[in-house]
């Protein structure tokens, strides 16, 4: 019992008392490594989204198209017919959207959700590492792979989601599942993540995501799942996310 | 129909539609898979009927004999929307085909239009620098976050959300857009001719405009300065704070020295009301300003609140002598001889004072909800006018039964007594149609 003691006191001391391990790369290091993997940090990147959203009694398909640099994002629906042409501009909390026949843009708020559980956050590139305080609370295994636990808090009004807990992969350094959160600590949604596409990065092709699964705390019939295509890490003029050059 | 430019810069188009509709059975071809590198190409069909119940005692349309507003109407519509992007260029074209059959009562009976081609809208662009895009073309430009009315816009009255049916006529802009990054960009535009809008009563004037953009991250601000030919110049301007990730503040207006807008006036001597732009060149600054809010459910229903204030609109004692000027010319457009004439004429002119709203305070709400269930659109509009009691209110339905059919539905409806604003014309108004995406 003794000896028992004195290992568990001796992994806290290793641990720093805040579950990583002595040799574990800072939290903050491991989200921003993390991000690139999902446009963050890129200096633009544009995808194809497949979208399918499922609830009880309704599916909704959406192809789209997403051009993001830094906070900034423009989405435009290519499919189905009802809705080609709509658009979505995001500059930093400033969303519009756009559709064809309602001429005049029309100013949106942060909690207009895109279709089904999918917040423009989800569509949009990450940025966690500039939207979240991070702490390594723990290491845990998704679908076979060791990650680390991070535990994030939103530091500025930017950030989609008030609370997020984020497992990444200890070898790739890329997010495999996110729990969301409200303001209270009530869970409203769990996304799992998958890596086949690659861009290339600084002289080197790496993961980037691929499929992200989305499923609602609160009724997990509803699944929203996002398929990203036709990946181009490519600068994005600021005229492509000027309001005033948006055209249907 | 009419064989002008319009007709004829729409044939290239039907072309590129036609070579797209070839191009998808030779998937292969250079051609084809050209078309789909740089193409953006969507076409709707409209069909509809609307329904007008016209006011019968109007003091400004007597018996429909000046508006002659059909009482029922069926409308066709062809909508093909062309983008061509290729390196620094794009090329856009809305080329339109609309056929109308009107019905009315009395004289006027069965009206009917055969059909007419035209551009409604058109654009060449250029991207002349990495910050710099300039264009040309015939555009409807609209900005601002209220719902209502935009009144930090120099060039379009009506900001076509009461009826999103319709679609307005642009105008013909020369633009200049420099945007250095996302945050910041300034707009000088040049209205260099009417293009399909229409000015009412008043001819057309050139007007140049420059627009500053600031686009922090939690809200955004523009103001624009405009000068017509021979007036003086307009500043306007909105901000718009998203306060919280459902919330929505924003206010939006315009200041100008003496107005353009018609006002009641007799003549020295005259027992006659008549319809002039009397305090046009007039020292004073007339405004007008919109402060609202929004506020998004978690059901993603949207709740707008606005308090327009019109300080160029009719005050009581103006609103009075308007109201008189309707009673005595439409007497006079119910006469006969050379008296008819010139009552039809100071209606005319009083049906279109160009003013944004015809009096000074008002109230206006707005529930939308889009998407619902992937199937439905819904938005319901009130106007209160607080000056004379009346109102309007709007509503728009649209049911997608399959991702390329759409049934839509319209519906208006006025309250007020003969002497106020919502009264003058139509009591109520229906539509209804199918929208059918074709690509």
């Amino acid at each position: 019992m003794h000896k028992t003691a004195l290992l568990i006191v001796s992994l806290m001391l290793l641990s720093g008392f805040n579950g990583s391990a002595a040799t574990d790369p800072p939290a903050a290091e491991i989200l921003k490594s993390s991000d690139v993997a999902r446009g963050g940090g890129l200096p633009g990147i544009v995808w194809n989204v497949h979208l399918v959203s499922k609830d009880s009694d309704a599916e909704q398909v959406r192809e789209l198209i997403v051009k993001a640099a830094n906070r900034d994002s423009l989405v435009e629906f290519l499919a189905p017919a009802k809705v080609k042409g709509q658009k979505m501009l995001t500059v930093g909390r400033n969303m519009w959207f756009v559709q064809p026949g309602l001429q005049k843009p029309v100013p949106i708020s942060p909690r207009q959700r895109l279709t089904g559980q999918a917040s423009n956050g989800d569509i949009a590139a990450t940025d966690y590492s500039g939207d979240y305080s991070a702490t390594l609370i723990d290491q845990e295994t998704v679908a076979g792979e060791n990650c680390y636990v991070l535990d994030l808090h939103a530091n500025n009004k930017s950030a989609t989601y008030d609370h997020v807990v984020y497992w990444v992969s200890k070898t790739r350094l890329v997010g495999l599942k996110a729990e969301f959160y409200t303001v209270s600590g009530k869970k409203v949604k769990t996304a799992t993540l998958e890596y086949r596409n690659r861009i290339e990065y600084q002289g080197r092709s790496v993961p980037f995501v691929s499929r992200m699964v989305i499923l609602d705390a609160l009724n997990p019939a509803n699944v929203t799942t996002m398929e990203y295509s036709n990946v181009r890490a490519a600068q994005v003029p600021a005229a492509e996310f000027n309001i005033n050059l948006l055209t249907n | 129909m009419n064989l002008n430019l319009s007709r004829r810069l729409l044939l290239p188009g039907l072309i590129v539609m036609a070579s797209l509709c070839a191009g998808q059975e030779a998937a292969d071809s250079g051609l084809s898979k050209k078309l789909h590198e740089h193409l953006v190409f969507n076409f709707q069909t409209l069909t509809y009927m609307t329904e007008n119940g016209i006011m019968n005692h109007s003091l400004f349309n007597p018996d429909n004999l000046l508006a002659q507003i059909p009482q029922g109407e069926g409308t066709i519509e062809l909508r093909p929307n062309l983008k061509w992007t290729q390196g620094r260029f794009m090329l856009m074209a809305k080329p339109r085909f609309l056929a109308a059959m009107g019905f009315t009562s009395g004289s006027a009976g069965k009206q009917s239009n055969s059909g007419d081609f035209f551009l409604q809208e058109w654009s060449v662009r250029v991207n002349a620098a990495r910050a710099l895009t300039v264009s040309y073309g015939r555009e409807f430009l609209q900005w601002g976050p209220s719902m209502s009315i935009s009144p930090s816009n120099p060039f379009f009255i009506d900001n076509g959300r009461d009826n999103p049916v319709k679609e307005i006529g642009g105008r013909d802009f020369l633009r200049a857009v420099y945007s250095p990054s996302s945050k910041y960009s300034v707009s000088y535009l040049w209205n260099t001719a009417q293009g399909r809008s229409q000015t009412y009563a008043q001819p057309f004037l050139k007007t140049h405009a420059v627009k500053f953009d600031y686009t922090p991250s939690s809200f955004n601000a523009s103001v624009i300065v405009s000068k017509k030919t021979d007036a003086p110049p307009v500043v306007g301007g909105f901000l718009q704070a998203t306060v919280s990730s459902a919330l929505l503040l924003y206010a939006e207006g315009s200041a100008h020295r003496g107005t353009q807008a018609l006002f009641p006036y007799q003549e020295n001597n005259s027992a006659t009301w008549q319809m002039a732009d009397i305090k046009n060149g007039f020292g004073h600054i007339y405004s007008t300003a919109v402060v609202g809010g929004a506020y998004t459910l978690r059901n993603g229903s949207t709740l707008t609140g606005e308090y327009i204030a019109n300080r160029e609109g009719y005050s009581d004692a103006e609103a009075q002598q308007y109201y008189q000027l309707g009673g005595e010319n439409s007497q006079r457009l119910t006469s006969t001889g050379p008296q008819a004439e010139s009552g039809a004429a100071t209606l005319g002119a009083a049906l279109n004072p160009q003013l944004l709203m015809l009096r000074r305070n008002y109230l206006f709400f707005q529930f939308l909800r889009t998407n619902y269930r992937d199937r439905a659109d819904f938005m319901v509009r009130y106007t209160a006018n607080l000056d004379d009691g009346s109102g309007k209110f709007a509503a728009y339905a649209t049911l997608n039964c399959t991702n390329h059919i759409q049934l839509f539905a319209l519906g208006m409806v006025t309250h007020g007594s003969p002497n106020t604003e919502a009264a003058r014309l139509v009591r109520h108004q229906a539509m209804g149609g199918i929208r059918i995406f074709i690509k």
